[in-house]
């Protein structure tokens, strides 16, 4: 799940919470797909935010890097360490980040 | 308007009802405090649509620290010129220290987990002022930390004699703001100049390291200071189980992301 801004909704996206405008109108149910007219209507409304189902292929969290082979991630945390992984500690946060980094296994 | 709802705040006979009737005079500010409110950095179940609403669910201390979160991000908003501070990735970087605060906070056991949050999302609010009135030198702190690969506040000690904690701190003693506000913001590079608040300082460091290390948004450089061992240990968070902490910071940052429209 996902807030974005309204006006970054798409057609297609699913809303994954009950869509209520700041005067508290229910607009849409959460599952419902969105559609071209219907954002529209939402357009209208006094309506900033709302909650989108996040593709399987989307990033689900903000520290995903798409497109970096885990090689690659594990080569900029190296960099980032580097000088400051003089104590265990440090060295458990570098392997941690870089498996964070890398995402869920596959 | 900090100084106001400040004052009224440690007025003891203030009501819910006056506070969001200064707050409400001001609609920028009110549409913002709804906006967090209703987020889900909050998450709860019903619709708040009043100010007066708000702060009886969130408290004072808690609308304190999103007006005074709002006011800032309002007041350094724009860029300040030519250079290479990026100030959305810095804001970034901000909320990931806040998430990771907080879930340190709750770690530890703390009540106050807004505070911690809002304490995350400011400790380097001295880059900003830095940028801001002295952009020319901090400019070149920010090449300098580039160029030779160090961190970007043993670059501006090196061109400008004082860090952005530093800078922090003095201006949050300057607006009187509270001492483990002053402290953390000061303090969080080198705990052993705190004096009130050793622990909430040693939280931000930690939270500044863990924040870093999960790479959302950048406050300047790429460099990862150490994390202090002493820090860690008086904690008595263990060991560590990072892999824990850094899931559970990304999966704060995702609630906090509505600070990021402060900026906007």
């Amino acid at each position: 799940m996902k807030l974005i801004r309204i006006e970054e909704a798409r057609p297609g996206m699913k809303v994954s919470r009950d869509v209520i405008d700041l005067r508290g109108n229910l607009l849409c149910r959460a599952g419902t797909e969105l559609t071209e007219s219907l954002l529209e209507q939402l357009k209208q409304r006094p309506l900033t935010h709302l909650f989108v189902e996040v593709s399987p292929s989307g990033p689900a969290e903000p520290s995903a890097s798409p497109g970096r082979s885990p090689e690659e991630i594990a080569r900029e945390v190296d960099r980032m360490f580097s000088g400051a992984d003089t104590n265990p500690l440090m060295v458990a946060l570098r392997e941690a980040a870089k498996r964070y980094l890398a995402g869920p296994k596959a | 308007m900090l100084n106001t709802i400040n004052r009224m705040v440690m007025n003891p006979r203030t009501s819910a009802r006056e506070v969001a009737q200064i707050i409400s005079a001001d609609p920028a500010l009110t549409a913002k405090v709804l906006q967090v409110v209703n987020s889900p950095f909050y998450g709860f179940p019903n619709r708040i649509t009043t100010v007066t609403h708000a702060i009886v669910i969130l408290g004072f201390n808690t609308m304190k620290s999103i007006i005074l979160s709002s006011t800032i991000f309002d007041l350094f908003r724009k860029d300040a010129g030519p250079g290479r501070f990026d100030r959305t990735a810095f804001w970034k970087h901000s909320i990931g220290c806040g998430a990771a605060a907080k879930v340190l906070g709750r770690r530890l056991g703390y009540a106050a987990l807004e505070e911690i949050f809002i304490a995350g999302l400011l400790h380097d609010v001295g880059k900003i002022v830095l940028d801001q009135f002295l952009h020319e030198p901090f400019s070149a702190a920010l090449e300098l930390a580039r160029r030779r690969e160090i961190l970007l506040r043993e670059a501006e000690e090196e061109i400008l004699g004082a860090n952005h904690a530093d800078v922090g701190g003095w201006l949050f003693e300057t607006w009187s703001l509270s001492r483990g506000l002053v402290e953390t913001t000061r303090c969080h590079h080198n705990t052993d100049l705190a004096q009130d608040h050793p622990r909430l300082a040693g939280v931000i460091h930690a939270a500044d390291i863990l924040a870093r290390a999960i790479r959302y948004g950048n406050g300047g450089d790429d460099k990862i200071p150490p994390l202090r061992e002493e820090v860690w240990k008086a904690l008595g968070l263990g060991e560590a189980g990072f892999d824990d902490l850094l899931r559970e910071t990304g999966a704060e940052i995702e609630k906090a992301t509505v600070f990021l429209d402060f900026i906007r």
